[in-house]
């Protein structure tokens, strides 16, 4: 936190300041609405999301834009981690940003500083409350970002960042099993306390351009490398060594655009967008219960693609816009055998399949007012049997609705 | 009238008026007319001829001076093609925006074709300019002067100073206000930064998702457990290997608020064991065919919360074949198989387990009941300890007292177990089992049928969590609640 303060105040004092003429930037979204899980439901309730951002011009080309943003959201999204299998869930989270923007008139290059701290907390479960969650997290970050502008408005654009994230409220049993006993210690030796805070470097690179003369493209590359020093990597004894685990998250997307016009009051967007994740990790898994070694079990990659259509009907300002979106996804545990209903191992690898449908209408009532619906649907099915922890095949829903004001 | 037509022929035969580029910066490009080629414009000026085409690159500049005193200006990312007559010049906007400035063009025509719409000025004097877009899509923005516009899917319109107007393959849009030089550039610091925004808020998407995986991962190794109470229980399950011929089998748990609470069981074998545990493991239920390569010599299991503990230890372990021992109660008929997940069956086949020579139950160091016997083939051949201590041999205070022991099943709809050991000394132990649903809540009995022990029973507790609620005269009060995997209780026999 301290080095996140020196980094903003760095960031401040290097860009000399005239009187602020600020552009105050943002939104609010407000959503109420339920979600259902394997039938299942969740209590009516809502979710919230405000920005704002004030940017301000500074002296020699440089740009400051601030930003704070809060999230609270009782209904769950289908993009979060389902299979935990709790229809309520509350999650809260704030963020911190600070970026500045280099961009002459006469160069195609800018270039972006920028630092974050941002805070999410957790409820999952009824005896959890708001700051005391499992997985409470906080994370900051600082950077700096290069664009080079092929030709307006397409750029490419690529950067790199610090980061630190930590689960303050999360402390491995074990290491407190180390300590408590009695002079009895019920751990392994080299373990870990915070086993999940992580550290490292996030890299970054995207671009867009024109494909032909209807289409298109965009594309991005982001990879987390993420270090954690508390936590040791599990052997085939099931013991722990003094290396540290070490994953790199890598996740590629590229869409693709197509504008189409009737007339000046119906307009459509098709798009279709191809993406790919993947993680390796030097970290292995252990289960207990039967003494079986599983070297790799944190790597998997997911294939995902989504074609999606939006309509745009009436003034080119403010359109009603509906959108309905059909996702796919496939996800392979390269290293992770699947298992029968009572928890035997079987042959090849654990996968999982998702498909989504989604459907969403934003109706603008005034130029800064505008009135949202949103459903989604999500089906998941897996080779996985054993689903006492985590439930790899289901069905939920989330169906709000709402309105969204725009600064 | 033959001076007219002889003026007027020659005024016809007269080439068109050429244009002059006059001022350049960055990269300005010319293109003659019927030539492909395009070449740099290196020198100003430069005459253009009717027909040649000039573009600009990125953040280039271009000055064009047409007959009649009217100026054109370019701006960077341009190509347009000039086509000059004597009655006027027009401008071909491919791509990019134009300025025109005129003073007084007298009677000559000032012209500007997009892709969608086509704009003449009407005034003596004018300032104007058009931008063409993606798609073809132009913008006309009138400063000074009059300005006809006409749409190339049909409309005109008129546009005074001040006003602008948009056209699309569609049409003309409705003309609007001119923004001012100041909210022009408001517009675009607010546009560009909006994108950064935008930019800044994606960055955390892949940093959100490398946190949810980990609490994803968190969920999938069974870490993040929701008790039959609904309150969330944190679990760990580990394997400790203090020394080569033993290792201990640990689960620990927590609840909010509470400390460490934890069953572990630990074997002690003949011999050293490999450092893949699998095998081991399968060995623990029994072993068909032939004797394990390992005997458990000694067994120590505990459940404890961190206050209050009670333990189970033997010791003097020796592999029996059940099934061919002098006692037919004991023969097992279907054994535990790990890896296969199930039961399988066993009758007629040599079973060996491990019986023990000396065991004993302890609750916070009481010891409540056990036994001796000398080569045990047959655990119906042991001792009920009695004034000593099996595992010490240290004589007792008092005689043990005599117990009994009763298992019911106190929830006729959920799968719910309750053991209650009574001892004529007045105290008890009880062992609450429920089988836990993985939301939270205690399974419906459904899943077990009428079993309230036994092979269906345990292997219907596969497929759910298990939660064991221990109390003991001796804790005052408290319990010792664990939530732990069944299969290792099966694997150890800790399960009735």
């Amino acid at each position: 936190m301290r080095r996140l303060a020196a980094a903003v105040l760095l960031a401040a004092a290097a860009v000399p300041a005239r009187a602020l003429d600020w552009t105050p930037l943002g939104g609010i979204t407000a959503l109420g609405g339920l979600h259902a899980f394997d039938g299942d439901r969740g209590a009516f309730t809502g979710n919230a999301d405000a920005v704002f951002a004030p940017a301000a011009p500074l002296t020699g080309n440089w740009s400051l834009l601030p930003s704070v943003r809060g999230t609270y959201e009782g209904t769950r999204r289908l993009t979060d981690v389902l299979g935990t299998a709790t229809p309520a869930q509350e999650r809260a989270a704030g963020r911190l940003g600070l970026r500045s923007v280099w961009a002459s008139p006469r160069s195609r290059w800018r270039f972006k500083p920028f630092a974050d701290y941002e805070i999410e907390l957790l409820k999952e479960t009824r005896d959890e409350a708001w700051g005391r969650g499992l997985f409470d997290q906080r994370r900051w970050s600082v950077g700096g970002e290069v664009e080079y502008l092929t030709r307006a408005p397409y750029s490419v654009r690529g950067g790199a960042a610090w980061f630190e994230a930590a689960f303050p409220n999360y402390l491995s049993l074990e290491s407190q099993a180390a300590l408590q006993f009695q002079g009895r210690s019920l751990a392994r030796e080299l373990v870990g306390d915070r086993v999940l805070d992580r550290q490292g470097w996030q890299f970054f690179l995207s671009g867009d351009a024109p494909l032909g003369s209807r289409v298109i493209g965009t594309g991005e590359v982001s990879t987390v490398w993420s270090k954690f020093p508390r936590q040791t990597i599990v052997g085939q004894d099931g013991q722990l060594s003094a290396r540290t685990r070490e994953d790199v998250l890598a996740d590629a997307s590229f869409s693709a655009r197509m504008p189409h016009e009737w007339n000046a009051d119906l307009r459509a967007l098709g798009a279709l967008t191809l993406g790919v994740t993947a993680n390796s990790s030097n970290q292995n898994g252990y289960d207990a219960s039967l003494g079986r070694f599983q070297p790799g079990f944190y790597d998997f990659y997911e294939l995902r693609a989504a074609p999606s259509a939006t309509l745009f009907v009436g003034p080119r300002k403010r359109p009603v816009k509906a959108t309905l979106t059909v996702g796919w996804r496939r996800r392979e545990y390269p290293h992770r055998a699947p298992q029968d209903g009572n928890g035997a191992y079987g042959s090849g690898t654990l996968g999982t399949t998702e498909w989504t449908l989604g459907a969403a209408l934003s109706y603008p009532m005034s130029p800064r007012l505008s009135l949202l619906f949103d459903l989604q649907r999500a089906s998941a099915s897996s080779n996985q049997r054993f689903q006492q922890f985590y439930r790899y095949a289901y069905q939920a829903t989330t169906a709000l609705a709402g309105v969204r004001w725009d600064w | 009238m033959r001076l007219i037509l002889i003026v007027a022929g020659l005024a016809a035969a007269a080439p068109a008026r050429a244009a002059i580029l006059r001022e350049t910066a960055g990269l300005v490009m010319v293109r003659r007319a019927g030539v492909d080629a395009w070449r740099p414009a290196r020198r100003a000026p430069l005459r253009l001829a009717s027909g040649d085409s000039v573009r600009t690159g990125f953040n280039a500049r271009v000055v064009v001076s047409l007959d009649g005193g009217a100026v054109l200006e370019a701006a960077g990312n341009t190509q347009f093609a000039l086509e000059e007559s004597r009655t006027g010049t027009a401008a071909d906007l491919v791509f990019g925006s134009l300025r025109l400035r005129a003073r007084d063009l007298g009677a000559r025509m000032l012209t500007v074709r997009a892709p969608t719409a086509t704009a003449r000025v009407r005034s003596l004097a004018a300032d104007w300019s058009a931008a063409v877009s993606g798609g073809g899509n132009a913008l006309f923005e009138v400063r000074a002067g009059l300005l006809g516009v006409e749409g190339a899917a049909g409309g005109a319109m008129l546009l005074r100073a001040g006003e602008r107007v948009e056209a699309d393959l569609a049409g003309l849009h409705e003309p609007s206000l001119v923004p001012t030089p100041e909210r022009a550039l408001r517009e675009d610091f607010a546009a560009r930064m909006r994108a950064e925004l935008s930019e800044d808020l994606e960055r955390g998407a892949v940093q959100e998702l490398a946190g949810a995986e980990l609490r994803r991962q968190e969920h999938e190794l069974g870490r993040v457990l929701t008790d039959a109470s609904g309150d969330r229980v944190r679990a760990e399950e580990f394997v400790v290997r203090a020394a080569p011929d033993r290792f201990e089998f640990v689960a620990l748990n927590q609840r909010r608020g509470a400390g460490l609470s934890w069953y572990s069981w630990t074997g002690t074998f003949d011999a050293a064991l490999p450092a893949d545990l699998a095998p081991v493991f399968q060995a623990l239920p029994g072993s068909v065919g032939a004797p394990a390569p390992w005997t458990l010599t000694s067994f120590t299991a505990t459940r404890s919360n961190g206050v209050d503990v009670l333990t189970q230890s033997a010791a003097g372990g020796h592999q029996v074949d059940l099934n061919a021992n002098a006692d037919p109660a004991d023969d097992v008929a279907a054994l535990f198989d790990p890896a296969a997940g199930a039961f399988v069956s066993t009758v007629g086949r040599p079973v060996y387990r491990s019986l023990f020579d000396r065991g004993g139950l302890y609750a916070d160091g009481v010891l409540k009941r056990g036994w001796t016997g000398t080569n045990l083939q047959a655990m119906s051949d042991a001792i009920p300890a009695s004034a000593s201590d099996p595992l010490t041999g240290a004589a007792l205070a008092a005689a043990l007292p005599s117990y009994t022991s009763n298992a019911t099943a106190p929830d006729g709809s959920a799968a719910r177990v309750t053991a209650l050991e009574s001892y004529s000394d007045g105290t008890a132990l009880t062992s609450d089992e429920r089988a836990v649903a993985p939301g939270g809540g205690v399974t419906t009995r459904d899943a077990f049928g009428p079993a309230t022990s036994g092979t269906a029973y345990q292997a219907a507790l596969l497929r759910q969590g298990f939660e064991l609620t221990t109390a003991a005269t001796e804790f005052g009060g408290r319990t010792v609640d664990v939530l732990v995997s069944p299969r290792v209780l099966i694997e150890t026999g800790t399960l009735p």
